[in-house]
């Protein structure tokens, strides 16, 4: 019976073939950029911003005491341009939204602009999806990523009814065979149906940087230094800032030292790791 | 007579409703309503409902038996048959209603040979194990009930099965409770959720099996009264509901409370159809209640897929349910046919009272718990102790939540063996059918291990063509030199500098001797214009070497080259 | 209760008959796992070896007998991502030259002369959402021999290891078998206990993506 369970339900695509036969084209670079601004304009309200302190390194065993990496933005040079969405866009190979969905406000976006603000998935420290993810694919590394791993995911979305920002994303259709992703990016895998998705704090780069860092100095600690997020390099304003917050010279504690730090009410008690900066101490 | 209305009535739900399953499958998540802010639909409100009524039948059977309230075998093997028939259909949801559904296997708290493990913090693993285990043991309490009448040694495994089952039942149905009242959605919050839950899931057991007895021709007043009192008991708990997070909703509180008070009126309360109406209408106040509760704000659209769904599950059950009923029609109803209502008069109980700790059951009990809460306590540190937990902080706590299934499973299989031992008839059959069973369990638990095969890499098969070097112009430090060093050079040149004994002189000509003196005298710009552009019997290194790692290898060479002018092998 | 209680049994069976069961059990459980599982096993292309003008590469005449080390002509293995296969450059460093005197010698230069920049296909079956870095590995220590038993290679015989083994299929390299498991046992410190090797990464996302 289980066999039987497997054959069965187990290939959405191979028993009964894809969907979509033969060729599908390719959404182009400006139906992104359409969906982009359209998501602008029907972006919704701002947080409401507690303060929260410079975030330190994690609590959990084996948390590295070296490296928490995470992003400061800058809400008083952030204009709300949303260039950060299209480029996180376009290092991610995320979908488009497709026509119905995008007429509810309802994109796959993993940066959404609330208020004019871009919010992401806050890489919290005590993260309420992974805590309820059954299979262990939402986890946290070490080094402070609240990691998606897509292939261990198995679709039962728990994760994304516990984010409390809403930051998930759910794959309700196969992107690929629905003609609405453009692989972009041949580093980032594109993902299946049925699985979550969420800023990945551009991990694919980070692990490049690591893997290059230790092939050629074994015995040295990797800080992460000179890596940066898609979206921080995207903003005109330099108000997006990737760093390491347990680096002294990572260009992300600089800037933040002597802010003040603010996050979402709802993800403040969690330890975010994204935290929004203004005005000066 | 009347079964085969509702067996016909069943399939008539039912064969739509496999329809829309099979859409569903099919097309995935998007089938039925759901959005980006509602992840849980219309599947997981069937599924809370329906494991509701499956928790309900064993709870009314097996509690009434351990509290030694009386109740005639027919209503409470009815009971007994709804929870599997109501399980049955509860566990496809859980299932169909996965993004990926080839990945349940990793949802299993079990040894797995890529070395993972699931998260046993997460309400939906502890959700599994709990509902499987539930599944076994309601199904071994229902075999027994129905051969306890040929069997004493069965018919005293009964009470002893009840009261495992009984805060079984409690536990499960709490962990379902769990997986909402563990969230961050606001509407979920409270501490009162186990308690909420278990009392609705009783309120709609009573009049599943209010139903059923309407169907049967006959009347358990006990159990009208209960439902009745449970009606209250919900609008305590509605009432709680809105004073604390303000939801109200009038329709769950029409259907759900205030139609079945038509329950006091005596026209209802005598006639058939009026009992039926007024328990209909508490399990559909009911079931809009899970409905609303899964999905507390409107997702877009309820549509034909979700209204199949709804009819394959009480097709699927009434089709099961009767169809079974029909199959064990005398296992059931035994010798006496019971028409009308059934004589409730109090009996004198003869038991007289015992002492806590001496009852029989308890003794009977005794050893099986002591071998399973060791068993569970085994499973409990080893499940902690995985590898994959290394940097994640879970701990025993995260665990308890398996532990009194795992018990209670353990106990029920030492306490059944030695009774099923003395009665199976020792055949070459059912030795072989047995021991083909027990094969098939490995054989699936190592389906289990193995999981999913990966999905091998879609890189097309090509001529391998280095990218570009990692360096851009900083030059590589010596310990990554020393590794391009031998590498590349020492087949000739010898991981020392001077020659590769193994190679030169049988194979290749001997190499030109780098000492210190006749490398400073070239220079290092030389060497590298060497390295990259070759020489007498070297290739030229262009494309192949940056100038980086020509010159870091410069340098390397340098610093492995002697001093002093020694002789060796001169050069041709 | 009174058991069935025959010379030696338990509960009226055999002990033959009882480890005949726990056998098929046991047996049927990793029955289930080979069938399922799926180890990735690289699989070396191109190159064809079956005309009469070409020759076989053989790694037991390029390896350890004449000091000649596998980033030689796997070239990314010292530093790289990919190992990758030896482009024709990299042959032609040795074979600019007959390097012995055997009547075959000419045939092996003309036939290396002939052959196209790139002789080497590679066909990888490493999962997309794996990253897998040697470099990383070799700066760690690690050998190439550790992961890439030497089968096609000749192990010395003092090795201890018994005799050294040729591989009868078209020499590919160890006739390897890697999955999942074996990278976490190492990582996890489980094997290579010997080595002593610096702990390494267990999270999910030091190796997936």
């Amino acid at each position: 019976m289980m066999a039987a369970g497997f054959a069965l339900f187990g290939c959405r695509d191979g028993l009964f073939g894809p969907s979509i036969k033969g060729k599908v084209k390719s959404p182009s670079l400006s139906d992104f950029e359409n969906e982009v601004r359209l998501a602008l304009s029907m972006q919704k309200s701002g947080f409401n911003l507690v303060r929260v302190p410079m975030p330190e390194a994690l609590k959990t065993p084996g948390a590295s005491q070296e490296n928490r990496f995470g992003m400061a933005i800058d809400l008083d040079s952030c204009d709300g341009c949303g260039k950060c969405v299209l480029a996180c866009i376009q290092e991610n190979n995320i979908a488009l939204a497709g026509a119905e969905r995008a007429k509810l406000g309802q994109f796959m976006h993993w940066i959404e602009m609330h208020g004019g603000v871009p919010s992401m998935c806050f890489h919290c420290g005590d993260a309420p999806c992974e805590k309820v993810c059954p299979t262990g694919a939402a986890n946290h590394t070490p080094d402070g990523i609240s990691a998606m791993m897509y292939k261990r995911c198995t679709g039962s979305r728990f994760c994304g009814a516990n984010c409390p920002v809403h930051a998930r994303k759910f794959n309700f259709d196969d992107p690929v065979a629905t003609g609405r992703s453009h692989k972009f990016n041949g580093n980032v895998p594109v993902r299946a149906q049925g699985v979550m998705e969420k800023c990945s704090l551009c991990l694919q780069r980070l692990q490049d940087a690591r893997h290059d860092f230790k092939a050629l100095h074994p015995l040295e600690s990797w800080r992460g230094r000179g890596v940066t997020t898609a979206c921080a390099v995207a903003c005109p304003k330099n108000a997006i800032i990737f760093g390491n917050w347990l680096d002294e010279g990572s260009p992300l504690v600089i800037a933040a030292k002597n802010r003040v730090l603010y996050a979402p009410r709802e993800v403040a008690a969690l330890n975010p790791s994204i935290v929004y900066m203004r005005g000066y101490r | 007579m009347i079964f085969r209305i509702l067996l016909y009535a069943g399939l008539a739900l039912l064969l739509p409703g496999l329809a829309a399953l099979g859409y569903s499958l099919w097309e995935g998540p998007a089938a039925w309503s759901l959005d980006t802010r509602t992840f849980w639909g219309t599947p997981i409100s069937l599924f809370v409902f329906w494991i509701g009524l499956a928790h309900a039948g064993t709870l009314i059977s097996a509690i009434l038996l351990a509290l030694g309230v009386p109740l005639d075998r027919r209503t409470s093997m009815l009971a007994e048959l709804t929870t599997l028939c109501a399980l049955v259909v509860a566990a496809v949801f859980p299932l169909m209603h996965l993004g990926v559904i080839e990945n349940f296997y990793m949802v299993v708290p079990f040894i797995d040979a890529r070395g993972n493990f699931a998260n046993v913090g997460s309400p939906l693993v502890w959700d599994f194990c709990c509902i499987a285990i539930y599944a076994i043991l309601s199904l071994v309490f229902f075999v027994i009930h129905l051969l306890s009448d040929r069997f004493q040694a069965l018919e005293d495994l009964r009470r002893p099965m009840a009261w495992l089952l009984f805060p079984l039942v409690l536990w499960v149905h709490t962990i379902v409770s769990l997986d909402f009242a563990v969230t961050f959605v606001p509407e979920w919050r409270g501490a009162f959720f186990p308690l909420y839950f278990i009392a609705g899931a009783i309120y709609s057991g009573l009049a599943m099996v209010n139903v059923l007895l309407v169907a049967e021709g006959c009347r358990v007043r006990m159990l009208e009264k209960l439902m009745v009192a449970g009606s209250f008991v919900m609008l305590a708990f509605w009432g709680w509901n809105f004073a604390l997070k303000g939801d109200w909703n009038f329709s769950v509180f029409a259907f759900g409370a205030l139609l079945p008070q038509l329950w006091w009126v005596s026209s209802f309360r005598e006639s058939a159809v009026g009992r039926l109406l007024v328990s209909a209408s508490v399990l559909f106040g009911l079931w809009l209640e899970r409905f609303y509760l899964v999905m507390p704000s409107e997702p877009q659209g309820f549509g034909w897929t979700d209204m199949g769904l709804i009819a394959f599950s009480l097709g699927f059950f009434i089709t099961l349910l009767v169809f079974l009923r029909i199959k064990l029609r005398k296992p059931i109803e035994g010798d006496v046919l019971l028409f009308g209502e059934l004589d409730e008069k109090p009996v004198p109980v003869v038991e007289h009272h015992t002492e806590p700790l001496t009852s029989r059951e308890f003794i009977v009990l005794r050893f099986p718990l002591l071998v399973g809460v060791l068993v569970a306590l085994v499973y409990t540190l080893w499940a902690v102790s995985r590898p994959a937990f290394d940097s994640v902080a879970l701990g025993v706590p995260h665990v308890v939540a398996m532990f009194f299934p795992i018990v209670a499973l353990v106990a029920a299989f030492v306490l059944c063996i030695r009774p099923f031992w003395t009665i199976v008839p020792r055949s070459r059959f059912t030795v072989l059918a047995s021991a083909a069973v027990i094969v098939v369990a490995a054989f699936l638990a190592g389906m289990f291990y193995a999981g999913g095969s990966s999905q091998k890499a879609v890189r097309e098969a090509g001529a391998d063509i280095p990218s570009e070097t990692i360096f851009d112009g900083t030059v590589p430090d010596s310990l990554h030199a020393r590794a391009l060093w031998n590498a590349r050079c020492s087949s000739c040149h010898g991981t020392d500098g001077k020659f590769n004994e193994k190679f030169i002189r049988e194979f290749y000509p001997v190499p030109q001797k780098l000492t210190a003196a006749r490398l400073d005298s070239i220079g290092e710009d030389s060497l590298v214009h060497v390295i990259l552009n070759g020489r007498a019997n070297m290739n030229p290194y262009e494309g192949r070497l940056t100038e980086a790692d020509a010159r870091a290898l410069v340098r390397y060479m340098r610093s492995l080259a002697p001093e002093t002018n020694d002789s060796a092998e001169v050069a041709p | 209760m009174s058991l069935l209680k025959r010379q030696g049994a338990f509960f009226g069976v055999a002990p033959l008959k009882w480890a005949g069961l726990v056998f098929a059990v046991v047996f049927a459980f990793f029955l289930a796992d080979f069938l399922f599982c799926q180890k990735a096993a690289p699989v070396r292309v191109g190159a064809d070896t079956s005309g009469p003008n070409t020759i076989a590469f053989l790694h037991e005449l390029h390896g350890e007998n004449i000091g000649l080390d596998c980033s030689h002509c796997h070239t990314g293995a010292a530093s790289g991502a990919r190992a990758y296969m030896p482009a024709k450059a990299d042959c032609m460093d040795c074979h600019r030259l007959p390097l012995t005197e055997n009547p075959g010698i000419e045939k092996l230069d003309s036939a290396l002369a002939a052959a196209p920049a790139y002789p080497w296909a590679h066909k990888s079956e490493l999962p997309e959402h794996v990253v897998f870095h040697h470099g990383v590995h070799t700066a760690a220590g690690v050998q190439c021999a550790d992961c890439h038993r030497s089968a096609g290679n000749a192990v010395p015989a003092n090795a201890g290891r018994g005799p050294a083994k040729k591989n009868t299929m078209a020499d590919v390299y160890g006739g390897d078998n890697f999955s999942m498991q074996s990278c976490l046992a190492c990582h996890r410190g489980e094997t290579f206990k010997e080595k002593n090797f610096r702990p390494a990464a267990t999270y999910c996302a030091a190796c997936h993506r």
